[in-house]
């Protein structure tokens, strides 16, 4: 069979699985995702996710590195990278817990090289920037919320509210990479960010006789910023030992994102009667997403083996709402630190050699500050990469960690989360470059 | 070499039959999530206030509206200041087409089966050519009283009698010549086959209902039969006909004189609208429950044996100006819940929560369907000008985000 017609084939049944699982899937998330602007994505790439973050300082001929523009510089041929993200949350408040998993879109990159010699790398392609993923309850029974701090008096009607959230911010970028010399790569991204974020709050009356409603606050966001990054291989100029060492930075822009929020009403209607649905004026604002760096560490001791360490860090407590400081936002970083096991490239070594295989750790604090305690987040990474036909192979990565605490009436997460990405290279033909050229 | 497409093929099929397993088995382990299994958090989630209150209400009117009837029965009297008068067309298409027979005898009869009034009074009537045409689910009082509906001024028959049993079948003789004309092709403004209208006589003083087509057995539909023969006399035949459209359209006069009180009156009819001050309540809240008490006046209130019930309608009403703009398709009943002056209770939930984000023009009060369509019934009820105890309530539940 032609590779290139396989590998449709696998790229279709994952599309149909993916489709399949996405539209089955979508029962929750992480309570926490209701703060800010969600859950925040760091989306390096099925690879560096199998490393625990970590490849801000890794030039590759065969990945694309989503939040790194510096390190495109080797790739030496078109490449179409699409992944799937299955996330599940184990959430319990110390006396309750449940499993809430869904399966969703996790973006698509597509590299053009432009000049190999110069190391000029076309990029474009859609990343998640953030997701809101929430589905839980709260009632009337519970007296810290339905008393009334002045009178005291508690609700005369028994209730639930069914609080959901869904929706995010998707991150388009289109940048380019140039590598004026072997080595020293620079990058840069204009990326545009935009999405539609939904709170949802539907109170379900408790008592005979009386009614609910639902209150859907929907608010539209768009925005742009700036990427920028490097990455430096010729330490040996300094020392020999510093030979197998690379350096990587990456710095993105504040960003001020125009919002439009927009609350619709739904009251659910009397036994006999229609629903009655009401829709608030749009409400325009702006929210300032600070700026963020990283900067990376790479090593590589010998051919096939490369360690890598990434910092990140967000100041959020710098971010700003329509003026004001958002609840329950605070300074983020994270650390991670990883490790790969290139699969051989000869064309006699057996199935399991030719496979990529990764391990990393990553800490991170959350930009999720509550009751003055910072939501920290742990994951041990594991990844595979398993050649298809060619250049072309499919990346798996998986995290388990944990996060939050349940001190302070707070929720603590275990989370396990899959990235699926198929990397297509020698089925765009066109775009290879030959010899001749 | 084949050998290696054969291993690449099987870690392919390997590869994507794991991570399909894998996913649908993680997906498959996600619970759904209910109120019993939700981790409970202090984290700033939506929050809502439930608030009570009771508000009394800011104004009233009542008004006449005339509205089609066209019920299971047809009123036909006078009683007071209550006027029926009923409305039979026998479908032309059902008469044969005779020019030139001659007609020696016709005559309508009826089967009554309630009154309304005074039972020891006198019923009579004439009976009129309708010179228009009218429709059953449309036609009010104020088109029969046009100048030219009806002619007013050559009596077709009439009926005159002391109020009999309900089961009571009477026959009226009607005009021979106007009959005649019925079997005629031709018809004119003179001639015309839009029936006839049954109008109380000045002497009446009780109000009857019978059967009208369509309702109960054939046998009690109103008849009219015709005697016809050739103009020799030598053929003579008698035909009965009961395929007819009928209704009746009625007026009371002089309804609203307490100026504390206001009127729900079926067959008329006349409505009534009560205000409410919900400015109060923020737009966007939800209006879990509002509750309308109403205490009716046992003095006024006039309840009569065609209803068997005692309810009202209750609509939100969206216009200032047309009346008509009610939001019927959510219209609630307002029902008797017992007391000394009798309280009824409407559920407003959707009024107050349709006045939560457009103009107030407050709800419209006005007979059920069936009362209206077979009776005079009349509801009393005090409005916001009656001694405090006696006022329009509306008791209120509203959430709001906290």
């Amino acid at each position: 069979m032609n590779p290139s017609i396989r590998l449709r084939r696998v790229g279709a049944i994952l599309i149909i699985f993916c489709g399949i699982q996405g539209a089955t899937a979508g029962s929750g998330g992480s309570t926490y995702s209701l703060l800010g602007l969600g859950d925040i994505r760091y989306t390096p790439g099925a690879r560096s996710e199998g490393m625990g973050y970590a490849g801000l300082a890794l030039l590759s001929s065969q990945y694309i590195d989503g939040m790194s523009p510096a390190t495109w510089s080797r790739l030496d041929r078109v490449r179409l990278e699409g992944s799937a993200f299955y996330e599940g949350f184990n959430s319990t408040d110390g006396i309750t817990s449940r499993y809430l998993a869904r399966m969703d879109f996790h973006g698509a990159l597509l590299a053009i090289p432009a000049s190999r010699a110069s190391g000029i790398v076309v990029v474009a392609g859609f990343t998640p920037f953030s997701e809101v993923n929430y589905d839980t309850y709260t009632s009337s029974v519970v007296p810290s919320q339905n008393v009334d701090p002045i009178t005291g008096a508690h609700d005369s009607l028994g209730y639930l509210i069914h609080q959901t959230g869904t929706g995010g911010i998707t991150r388009g970028q289109l940048g380019f990479s140039w590598a004026p010399s072997q080595q020293i790569s620079f990058g840069a991204t204009f990326n545009y960010l935009f999405g539609t974020i939904n709170h949802v709050a539907a109170q379900i009356a408790q008592t005979s006789g009386s009614t609910g409603g639902t209150f859907t606050d929907k608010t539209t966001l768009s925005g742009v910023n700036f990427t920028a990054g490097m990455v430096i291989t010729g330490l040996d100029r300094i020392s020999d030992v510093l030979r197998p060492f690379s350096l990587g930075f990456m710095i993105t822009t504040r960003a001020n994102l125009h919002t439009s929020l927009e609350t619709t009403y739904e009251f659910a209607p009397p036994p006999t009667g229609y629903t009655v649905s009401d829709t608030s004026a749009q409400r325009l604002g702006r929210v300032a997403i600070p700026f963020s760096y990283g900067i990376g560490l790479g090593y590589q001791p010998g051919e096939r083996w490369t360690v890598a360490a990434d910092f990140n860090a967000q100041p959020w407590a710098e971010a700003d709402f329509n003026g004001s400081s958002p609840i329950g936002i605070g300074n983020s970083y994270r650390l991670g630190i990883g490790a790969e096991h290139a699969g051989s490239t000869e064309l006699t070594a057996r199935s399991f050699d030719r496979f990529a295989y990764r391990l990393g750790f990553t800490y991170s604090a959350t930009y999720f500050a509550l009751n003055g305690q910072q939501i920290n987040e742990w994951g041990i990474t594991g990844g595979v990469a398993l050649p298809l036909a060619g250049e072309s192979h499919l990346n798996v990565a998986a995290i388990y960690g944990g996060r939050g605490t349940t001190a302070g009436n707070l929720v603590k997460d275990k989370i396990l989360r899959l990235t699926v990405s198929l990397h297509i290279s020698d089925v765009l033909p066109w775009f290879v470059q030959t010899e001749e050229e | 070499m084949p050998e290696l497409k054969i291993r690449g093929r099987a870690l392919m099929f390997a590869a994507v039959t794991a991570g399909t397993v894998l996913a649908s088995t993680l997906n498959g382990c996600s619970e759904e999530p209910t109120a019993a299994n939700a981790p409970i958090a202090a984290l700033p989630l939506t929050n809502l206030s439930v608030r009570d209150t009771t508000i009394v209400a800011t104004g009233s009117s009542t008004y006449k509206q005339f509205v089609a009837t066209n019920g299971s029965v047809n009123l036909i009297g006078r009683s007071g200041n209550y006027t029926a008068m009923a409305l039979i067309q026998f479908v032309p298409g059902y008469f044969p087409a005779r020019d030139t027979a001659v007609v020696f005898g016709a005559d309508l009869t009826l089967r009554f089966k309630t009154w309304f009034g005074d039972s020891t009074g006198q019923l009579s009537f004439n009976v009129y050519r309708v010179s228009l045409p009218w429709d059953e689910t449309t036609l009010t009082w104020d088109a029969v009283q046009a100048a030219g509906f009806y002619e007013q001024y050559v009596t077709r028959g009439s009926y005159s009698a002391g109020a009999g049993p309900d089961t009571q079948s009477v026959t009226i003789s009607l005009d021979t010549a106007m009959v005649r004309q019925w079997l005629a092709t031709a018809t004119s403004t003179t001639n015309t086959k839009y029936g006839i209208v049954l109008v109380p006589t000045s002497g009446c003083s009780i109000i009857r209902g019978f059967n009208e087509n369509g309702f109960d057995s054939t046998a009690y539909f109103p008849t009219l039969r015709i005697i016809a023969g050739n103009p020799s006399g030598t053929f003579v035949d008698t035909a009965s006909y009961t395929n007819s459209y009928d209704t009746w359209v009625g007026n009371r006069e002089n309804l609203t004189t307490n100026p504390q009180l206001i009127y729900i009156q079926s067959g008329v009819e006349y409505r009534s609208t009560l205000s409410f001050d919900v400015s109060f309540i923020p737009r966007g809240a939800v209006i879990n429950s509002a509750s309308l008490l109403l205490t009716s006046d046992p003095a006024t209130t006039l309840m009569n044996r065609f209803t068997t019930d005692s309810s009202f309608q209750l609509a939100t009403t969206l216009s200032p100006s047309d009346r008509t703009n009610l939001d019927l398709t959510s219209a609630v009943t307002g029902v008797r819940r017992g007391g000394t002056l009798l309280t009824y209770s409407a559920d407003m939930t959707r009024p107050v929560q349709i006045w939560n984000r457009m103009p107030n023009y407050g709800v419209t009060l006005m007979p059920s369907t069936y009362e209206d369509r077979v009776s005079f019934r009349l509801l009393t009820f005090f409005n916001e000008k009656a001694p405090p105890s006696l006022r329009p309530t509306l008791k209120l539940k509203y959430s709001v985000v906290r």
